[in-house]
């Protein structure tokens, strides 16, 4: 199947499965007793529509989010662009792929950025478009950045594109990823230059900065755990590349390991990004049920609701999960190494204003 | 006297209360009567008062929304509660930006300069904010348990969406 959405303007809402807006038809079918209070709730919540209408950086209007909304996917499809979509949306492309998801610029088309103490990196255009994006692709093309951090003529990427996390993969999700990127209208947007510091701007200096953060591995699954521990594990660690903001980072940009998970003061986009290991000084209070509606609503358990760059996760991707991978990835967290880092709070999980 | 919100003349009313009864142990020694709220409240409160005064009301809207939602989403059983909590919602609600006059930025706070340099927007998120609270109250009101859902649902987001620009 191809994708409608921006450029076609035509919907496919209802072939979508874990989206809002199927949990809002699951809904109207079961509205009624009191009985059906605590189903509905894990279901209707799934991202609110209200939600796509935050994004990191650049405006955006109404139609964009109808757009971003078609594309919620499905991870027991049969269909791999399906798969590849739902992968897309756990894997939080559209935050740093889209700048503004409207009909000008289209959806996965670049141009958001992300700021680091090395400058601003720019979102690339990963639509189809053979100019512009990534349409003369092959899925090796794919694999290999990915898994290797490299673009299609070899050159080392900037691991603002967190293959770090994404070379864990496993070759059947990227191989739907491929399906999925390739089905998305294509969009004609030119990339701009990276905005960073001349030292970081010659791209030799990225071998040796993977060699030294760098490692190539993949995922596999723990033969102690079960499976929805495994999941969960794979999905935090993988796809949903959560350590790459919450860890707090080196000089020279790679994962302070000892720290993995315990959060920085020092997060892209200068905020705050907090602990999130059981630990005091991270989330020990919090309970599967409060992690898990955070993912999907954004409610912290003192029924503050975040702001900031969290707040576009969730609404365009940690929202999507479904109802099983949300669970798995909230007990994979929840069963981190607790560890000991206060971070001083003062962005979007504060005290009220 | 800048009371604006039921929230505050409720406690104001509770404070003057507590002084009274307070008054009242210590004896006939004071014989003056107790002042009345006209009387005692500032007429030009300083920032700490207003800053104090809007942390306490969002505290009061996160422990409202985190109520309802353990009502709503996970079937505490207070469904009784839900029409209280959500017309205090709507209340609590009903115009932000008077919690936040101009001059009202403070070292404690984590409202950002914004509120005041880019008032047009932070008024319609109020705005968005206001009449999803109203929305909620309403669906409360009605009952229907899917109405209540979305409708908390589009409250939490317009937090989420004015706390993004407005707030550290």
């Amino acid at each position: 199947m191809r994708i409608s959405g921006t450029d076609s303007g035509s919907s496919n809402h209802g072939d979508q499965r874990t989206g809002p807006l199927s949990a809002r038809a699951l809904i109207s079918g079961m509205v009624g007793g009191g009985a059906a209070l605590l189903a509905i709730g894990f279901l209707v919540l799934g991202g609110h529509p209200a939600y796509g209408a935050i994004s990191v950086h650049g405006p955006e209007t109404v139609a964009d989010t109808l757009a971003v909304w078609e594309l919620s996917g499905d991870p027991d499809s049969d269909d791999p662009v399906e798969r590849g979509a739902y992968i897309a949306r756990i894997g939080n492309c559209v935050v740093c792929h889209t700048a503004d998801p409207s009909e000008e610029t289209g959806f996965l088309a670049g141009g958001a950025w992300i700021e680091s103490p090395f400058g601003n990196f720019y979102g690339t255009n990963i639509t189809p478009h053979p100019e512009y994006g990534i349409g003369a692709w092959t899925e090796e093309d794919l694999v290999r950045s990915l898994r290797e951090g490299r673009g299609p003529d070899g050159a080392h990427l900037y691991p603002a594109f967190p293959y770090t996390s994404f070379t864990g993969m496993t070759d059947g999700d990227i191989s739907d990823l491929y399906a999925f990127l390739q089905a998305v209208p294509p969009v004609a947007r030119e990339n701009e230059d990276h905005d960073i510091a001349w030292f970081a701007s010659i791209r030799l200096g990225l071998a040796p900065w993977k060699a030294l953060n760098f490692r190539e591995w993949r995922f596999e699954p723990d033969p102690d755990q079960d499976d929805e521990w495994n999941r969960g594990a794979y999905l935090t660690r993988a796809v949903a590349h959560c350590a790459e903001c919450h860890t707090p980072r080196t000089r020279t940009g790679g994962l302070v390991e000892d720290l993995r998970y315990a959060g920085t003061e020092e997060g892209a986009d200068g905020e705050s990004v907090p602990n999130i290991t059981p630990h005091e000084s991270g989330i020990e209070d919090w309970s599967q049920r409060h992690l898990e509606r955070y993912l999907q609503i954004g409610m912290t358990p003192d029924g503050d609701f975040a702001g900031g760059s969290m707040a576009d996760i969730i609404a365009h991707a940690t929202s999507f999960l479904t109802d099983e991978d949300r669970q798995a990835m909230a007990r994979y967290i929840l069963s981190l190494e607790p560890v000991d880092n206060q971070v001083e709070d003062d962005s979007d999980t504060g005290e009220p204003n | 006297m800048r009371v604006r919100t039921p929230a505050s003349i409720l406690a104001a009313a509770l404070f003057v209360g507590v002084l009274t009864a307070g008054i009242g142990a210590a004896g006939s020694l004071n014989a003056d009567p107790a002042p009345t709220t006209a009387e005692w409240v500032s007429p030009d409160p300083d920032t700490e008062a207003l800053v104090d005064h809007r942390q306490g009301v969002m505290r009061a809207v996160s422990g409202h929304m985190a109520a309802t939602a353990a009502i709503l989403l996970d079937g505490a059983p207070f469904e009784e509660n839900l029409q209280m909590h959500g017309s205090t919602l709507s209340a609590l609600l009903a115009d932000i930006p008077a919690l936040f006059p101009e001059g009202s930025a403070h070292e404690e706070s984590d409202a950002r300069a914004e509120i005041w340099s880019d008032a047009d927007t932070f008024r319609s998120k109020a705005d968005d904010t206001a009449e999803a609270a109203a929305a909620l109250a309403a669906a409360t009101e009605g009952g229907d348990p899917s109405a209540m859902i979305q409708a908390f649902s589009a409250l939490g987001s317009s937090c989420g969406a004015c706390h993004e620009d407005f707030r550290n």
